[in-house]
């Protein structure tokens, strides 16, 4: 029969047990909530499911999950790092868009140039923004013992705030105003307001085209060059948490304080390491979201879309293993791309909600299964057992 | 001569403001001093906002005909909230919160799951929840809610306006006192300092460790719900429902209770230093001297800038965070183990 030993320190089959036990909760979880939710739950799920094969070209549905399933998947790499070494940086949406502001500033103070070659700049300012907001609850925190968790959060609505203020004041876009013989006599600003937009050199443009459902006419999807960018970021990071002396140090930090101080590693640098990774790679997501999808900046509640918050989720959902997060990611992503595909169809009468009660089930099993993965799974005979 | 009128004003616009931070705070006290972290005050707040005001519209006319009027005798009771009907939508929102809080206490307590990662998760659950559900109560509308003072000191010169505010924030001040006495003079405060202070402790000695943490999360959830029902039922001119209107109020009473350093009464000092701060805004944006930087940006963020200057003044006396911190804070307990 089969047995479940408490294993110290985990076991890979109790880990895949606790993987499989929650695939299964979410799944059935999901299609009992979305019975409660559409009229139609299993044409829904099945829509849901395969959304990439329903209207529009695949390369374009595809694109919606993959450019989404990176920006969570860098995000969550960068927390995660803190998370292990319990450090709680809950606002990643705030570096998030100080990523962007960072960025655009950075276009601005080099003279607003129109040419590639001032692209990695930009991504450079994105990753010092991103840091630079990450650095205030790092400092507060390993200096002054304050509470990095809150003052993380509370630095998403000031960032917040910080965005609005930008695009309503200093760098607020207009129109050219012409009087009737057509020269320019002022500026009508943009209602809502924005920046201008970053001329399309800087622009990250689609590696794959696919033609549109409606007009058939060719398309760019959402697969542009900055999902390289965030790629090679992830995967270089994930190297060295995985492979270097730095990620053993996190990673001893998270067993415990003493064995942390005895390998003369202090928690200082710990919570400033997690806060720089988390803070730099979200940043850099923003800079590239600017860059690849919204061009300007906008008011704060229009730029940001959750993707700092969902991608705390992800961590967890993950694991906070590089592997597992970015197999949270994508999937996450998929069903996301999947549940806004289903709401935008008329005749399912889907809400647009389907996706958050997902991911929200996904994550609460996911939590009550990790007790799971600190046990052994074994296999042994009836006799055996009682011997 | 000191403008009466004037402070008067102001402290009725940071009561305002105090009243449902204080509200929640006294919750996340409680399950604090249990042993339990909940992250998720937000989720339950913004739950509890929204039932609250689904609840207060559809009850304008319903309690009244429950009371045994007929339809003609309560159309007058239309799109405005009657004190039955005040009483069942704050209730109904509490029961909102501890429903919510029910998972977390499930998780916490049964699958021995993470408290901050739980926390979190049921924060962005509540948020999806009312997300979901929001757009169908946008058209929904109730006028005015039910004055419990009598109308002749609700109009007295100067005071009246005082003795005029919502009565939730008379109640709000004796609960904080409240858990004062029950924490520090009862059997069940005992029990729950106990359970927080040292579970294995408490266990061995035969209390019910797991039951008491239950327990105190469900009346956290009580509280938050009753919270954010405050805010979209009493806080604005009229009530109101925006998605997010919380607008991280949940997070501001999990930081009220780092700044009282688990002290009920000074929960009450640092719920009315945070209402201050949300005041000012209204008050310094009308004074035209502030830069449009300091307009803008730095007055609509003085709510959240406020208690990370205050939080940081507190933190550096660490012997005072210790005194009071209850030793089992947010460490998963099972009984066996």
């Amino acid at each position: 029969m089969i047995r479940l030993l408490p294993a110290k320190g985990g076991h890979w089959s109790g880990a895949l047990l606790s993987v499989l036990v929650a695939t299964v909760a979410t799944v059935v979880i999901s299609a009992i909530l979305l019975a409660f939710l559409t009229d139609k739950p299993v044409r829904t799920l099945w829509e849901l499911l395969t959304y990439t094969m329903q209207g529009g070209t695949p390369a374009v549905q595809w694109g919606k999950a993959l450019s989404e399933g990176f920006y969570l998947a860098v995000i969550a790499l960068g927390l995660s790092v803190g998370y292990k070494a319990g450090v709680w940086n809950i606002g990643a949406e705030g570096q998030f868009a100080a990523g962007a502001i960072g960025a655009y500033l950075t276009w601005l103070v080099l003279g607003a140039p129109v040419t590639v070659a001032v692209m990695p700049f930009l991504l450079l300012g994105g990753v010092l923004g991103g840091m630079v907001w990450a650095a205030i609850p790092a400092a507060l925190r390993a200096h002054l013992n304050t509470n990095e968790l809150l003052v993380s959060l509370m630095l998403v609505y000031v960032a917040t705030n910080l965005l609005t203020y930008l695009v309503q004041s200093p760098l607020q876009g207009c129109a050219p105003a012409l009087d009737a013989a057509g020269n320019q006599v002022g500026c009508i600003p943009y209602s809502p307001a924005q920046s201008e937009k970053l001329p399309s050199v800087l622009r990250f443009g689609p590696l794959v085209f696919g033609t549109s459902a409606s007009s058939g006419a060719s398309i760019g999807t959402k697969i542009h060059s900055g999902l390289l960018v965030l790629g090679g970021a992830y995967f270089v990071v994930a190297a060295i948490l995985l492979f270097t002396l730095i990620g053993f140090r996190l990673r001893v930090a998270q067993s415990s304080a003493k064995a942390e101080r005895f390998a003369g590693f202090s928690s200082a640098v710990t919570i400033w390491l997690s806060f720089m990774i988390s803070g730099g790679l979200a940043g850099l997501t923003g800079a590239v979201f600017l860059m690849a999808e919204s061009f300007s900046l906008t008011v704060g509640g229009a730029f940001l879309s959750n993707l700092g918050f969902a991608a705390i989720v992800i961590a967890f959902l993950g694991r906070l293993h590089p592997v597992g997060i970015l197999a949270a990611a994508f999937a996450i992503a998929y069903i996301n791309s999947g549940a806004s595909w289903v709401a935008s169809q008329p005749e399912l009468r889907a809400d647009d909600s389907v996706a958050g009660f997902i991911e929200a089930i996904a994550l609460f099993c996911a939590l009550a299964t990790a007790a799971l993965s600190q046990r052994r799974l074994i296999w042994k005979k009836e006799a055996a057992s009682h011997g | 001569m000191v403008d009466l009128t004037y402070w008067l004003a102001l402290l009725v616009t940071v009561l305002n403001y105090a009243t449902p931070l204080l509200i929640a705070a006294i919750g996340v006290l409680i399950v604090e001093k249990s042993g339990v972290l909940n992250l998720g005050v937000e989720g339950m707040m913004i739950v509890g906002a929204m039932v609250g005001y689904v609840a207060g519209s559809y009850l304008d006319t319903a309690s009244c005909k429950l009371m045994g009027f007929d339809g003609v005798t309560c159309l007058q009771f239309e799109g405005s909230l009657t004190i039955p009907g005040y009483i069942a939508a704050f209730l109904l929102a509490g029961v909102a919160g501890a429903a919510l809080a029910s998972l977390f206490a499930l998780m916490t307590q049964v699958f021995n799951a993470n408290h901050v990662a739980t926390g979190l998760g049921l924060t962005i659950l509540g948020l999806t929840l009312t997300n979901g559900f929001g757009p169908d109560a946008k058209d929904m509308r109730v006028e005015s809610v039910a004055n419990i003072l009598p109308d002749a000191w609700v109009d007295l010169p100067v005071i009246g306006r005082l003795l005029g505010t919502d009565l939730l924030t008379y109640l709000s001040f004796a609960a904080a006192v409240a858990s004062l006495y029950f924490l520090s003079r009862t059997r069940l405060g005992m029990l729950v300092r106990a359970a927080g202070e040292n579970h294995h402790a408490a266990h061995a000695i035969g209390y019910p460790v797991r039951l008491i943490r239950v327990g105190t999360i469900l009346f956290g959830g009580f509280m938050a719900g009753i919270a954010g029902a405050y805010i979209s039922l009493v806080q604005l001119e009229a009530p109101t429902w925006r998605e997010g209107m919380t607008a991280g109020a949940g997070w501001l009473a999990l930081a009220l209770i780092l700044f009282s350093t688990w002290r009920p009464l000074r929960v009450v000092l640092g719920a009315l230093l945070f209402g201050l701060a949300f005041s000012l805004e209204l008050r310094l944006q009308t004074m035209g001297w502030m830069p449009s930087w300091g307009v803008q940006f730095i007055l609509p963020s003085l709510p959240y800038l406020v208690p990370v200057l205050v939080l940081v003044i507190i933190s550096r006396n660490s012997a005072m965070i210790r005194a009071n911190q209850p030793g089992s804070l947010a460490e998963p307990f099972s009984p066996s183990s």
